[in-house]
């Protein structure tokens, strides 16, 4: 209860947090004032709605920021878990979206442990997996959309059924996300992935598992993913080879927006949440103003843009100027901070020495 | 367990230097890549009637033309170490949409492809910038790809833009030699690529920059300008293939370059160029992308649906990323 405790008062504290909270309500206060009937349970309820799919998807691609790595083959991940959950229908529905979950999870194990075991870099392995994930999609549908039984749902509306602001579809994603912060924070998995995400070669040295921790992080992000996936499919009532395409530019904006750091190591899921939540609402703003969507991702690039320039105006650069902390994954992957494969032996700050 | 064992592996030190300067030796990536076409046409030849006759090359080279053409120019970002660009799709999308509009509303071709170009050199420059002041270069253009498609379409009303006749249709016409322009586009962007490459100073200089950052900062180059170099470059590719495109169809929409990006990046990957930077060519890059035509080829001709095309291109994909890696590692091992 004390390790609870301490946490909480950790985040009362937490400048990030309160700065993120306060855009939040920048957002809201800004579209109310251009339209008064905006701060609505209505709105706030839609929001919730969007926000429960985005932010199991940034949940999980934020992991693997943490960690230091980036998975893209989120969105074609959780078309394939949407598929699945709707075609095994028959199982009951809970457990086709349980299962479909599971699968997706266990997917992601698979290729978390072979970027681990490879020392591959997770960007060029998650794009392939991306390209043949979607493929898979395509085979399971034959390129068309698979439906869900009639009689099914009434399933589907009971889980975007309101409940106050809520509806069953947010308490899922809000208990998973509350899991998955409590395990970052005080489980020793959590530990790990943040200790390979800020210092791999000192994490290294210091004993720290090295493969444990990715297929980790690769396993939650599929699995949530899936999760995602599934559920916003049921709540659709057809599962679509092309579906979510557009969400990884979402995850990764809302992830930043969330303090994510660049360099892995950083980032609670606290504040990934509230990210989320910034989001959504900006582009329902957006909406509530009669932006049409082609502008609403034009603002969305604007914004990822923004992030990473402030990000940097805010100075994480090292005393050189140049830049030393990438994660690993952005610099190459373990190919880069694995000591053999450097001409020098590496600096504690991990750069490498010049010409030895 | 898994620790100690990860901790052994740190030991050995390095013996070689990834950069090698002459691209033209034929490098181990190389051999197995042309061993890895030949037994593709081998097996397609023996599979398929009439697998040699004139069309079906040359429609395999032309379905490589563009995808090649716009992947050679991406493989100066990856090669200087700036790993790649998710915004070539858009960049080609709003280029094309812009020149269809000026050629639409009577402008010289001559002042239309040189405003194109102008733009493919601002979206480079910008992106480069970024990146060259430290910013991750999939995010800068994961969010750079977004807003220049939405500006695609608040720039052409969110309609295709047709156009008739017009001035730049000798462009889409002509041939050379029997081959259409945009094969003869590939091949000299390939051939004028590596050249650059092995044989001017600004090529070598990116190629030492993603062989070793730091080594090139040292020797005292300028890392950043050069950074700014490799994005302009793939855009410029995005504005050629923008260009013979547009007046090959005489019609440019947002969406007419969908799936453009991860072709290329696929055609990079198989063509074996390392992602960390400093080591790969344009030639081996052209070479994937030939590869990658003609097993969609084979497969087409084989009626394999959509979806298993697109899923046996991702294991390509994935087995091409893992072969090469593990074979990087091991000459770097010894």
């Amino acid at each position: 209860m004390s390790v609870v405790r301490s946490q909480l008062k950790q985040w009362s504290a937490d400048r990030d947090s309160q700065a993120r909270l306060a855009l939040l309500a920048v957002v809201w206060i800004f579209f109310t004032i251009l339209d008064s009937s905006f701060a609505s349970s209505d709105i706030v309820f839609s929001v919730l709605q969007s926000f429960a799919f985005l932010a199991l998807i940034t949940a999980g691609i934020g992991v693997t920021m943490i960690a230091g790595e980036l998975d893209l083959s989120v969105a074609s991940v959780a078309a394939v878990a949407g598929i699945l959950a709707v075609k095994m229908a028959g199982l009951g529905m809970v457990p086709a979206i349980v299962a479909a979950a599971l699968i997706a999870g266990a997917f992601g194990a698979v290729q978390g442990a072979c970027i681990a075991w490879l020392r591959i870099n997770s960007i060029v392995f998650t794009i392939g997996t991306l390209f043949a994930m979607r493929g898979v999609a395509n085979l399971l549908t034959n390129s068309k959309s698979v439906l869900l039984p009639l009689n099914d749902l009434d399933f589907s509306e009971g889980l975007i059924e309101r409940i106050w602001i809520f509806s069953p579809y947010t308490f899922v994603t809000i208990a998973v996300c509350l899991v998955l912060g409590i395990g970052l924070a005080i489980g020793k998995w959590g530990r790990e992935i943040y200790a390979i995400g800020g210092a791999r070669p000192e994490s290294e040295a210091a004993g720290v598992a090295q493969k444990r921790p990715l297929i980790v992080a690769f396993a939650i992000s599929a699995f949530t993913a899936g999760l995602a996936g599934a559920l916003s499919a049921v709540v659709a009532g057809s599962g679509s080879s092309e579906a979510f395409e557009s969400v990884l530019l979402q995850a990764v904006t809302a992830a930043l927006v969330g303090g994510i750091g660049l360099y892995g190591g950083r980032g609670r899921m606290f504040n990934i949440v509230v990210g989320c939540l910034i989001l959504e609402s900006f582009l329902a703003g957006m909406i509530d103003q009669g932006v049409s969507q082609e502008v609403q991702q034009l603002a969305t690039g604007g914004l990822l843009l923004l992030v990473v320039a402030v990000e940097f105006l805010t100075g994480f650069e090292s005393e050189d100027g140049e830049r030393s902390g990438l994660p690993p994954a952005l610099r190459g992957g373990f190919g880069l901070l694995d000591r053999r494969s450097v001409n020098g032996p590496l600096r504690a700050d991990g750069n490498q020495e010049v010409g030895s | 367990m898994i620790g100690a064992k990860a901790q052994g592996e740190v030991e050995s030190a390095p013996t070689r230097g990834r950069f090698s300067p002459s691209a033209w030796q034929p490098s181990q990536e190389m051999v197995i890549l042309l061993g890895m076409l030949i037994l593709l046409v081998v097996v397609s030849a023996l599979t398929t009637d009439g697998y040699f006759n004139s069309g079906n090359a040359k429609a395999i080279i032309r379905a490589a033309a563009i995808t090649g053409t716009v992947a050679v120019g991406l493989t100066f970002v990856t090669l200087s170490g700036n790993l790649l660009s998710l915004s070539v799709e858009q960049t080609a999308a709003i280029c094309g949409v812009l020149l269809a509009m000026m050629l639409r509303d009577g402008w010289p071709a001559g002042i239309a492809l040189l405003v194109i170009l102008g733009v493919a050199v601002v979206i480079g420059t910008v992106q480069g910038g970024l990146v060259a002041a430290g910013a991750n270069p999939i995010i800068v253009t994961l969010g750079a790809g977004a807003t220049i498609a939405g500006l695609t379409v608040v720039i052409s009303g969110g309609h295709g833009i047709a156009i008739g006749h017009n001035s730049l249709d000798w462009l889409g016409s002509s041939k050379v030699f029997g081959l259409t322009m945009p094969t003869c586009a590939f091949i000299a962007v390939a051939i004028l690529s590596s050249v650059f490459l092995t044989r001017t100073r600004q090529g070598r200089a990116l190629m030492l920059t993603g062989s070793s950052r730091s080594t090139a900062i040292a020797s005292g180059l300028h890392v950043r300008r050069i950074a700014v170099l490799a994005f302009v470059l793939a855009s410029i590719g995005c504005a050629i293939v923008a260009a013979l495109t547009v007046s090959q169809f005489h019609r440019a929409d947002g969406i007419q370059f969908g799936g453009l990006t991860f072709d290329a990046l696929a055609a990079i990957l198989v063509g074996g160029t390392a992602i960390q930077g400093g080591e790969g060519s344009p030639a081996r890059t052209a070479i994937g992308a030939i590869f990658i035509a003609a097993l969609s080829d084979f497969m087409i001709l084989h009626n394999y649906s959509f979806g298993l095309r697109m899923t046996v291109q991702g294991a390509v994909v994935l087995v091409a990323v893992t072969v090469f890696h593990l074979l990087r590692k091991r000459r770097r091992g010894r």
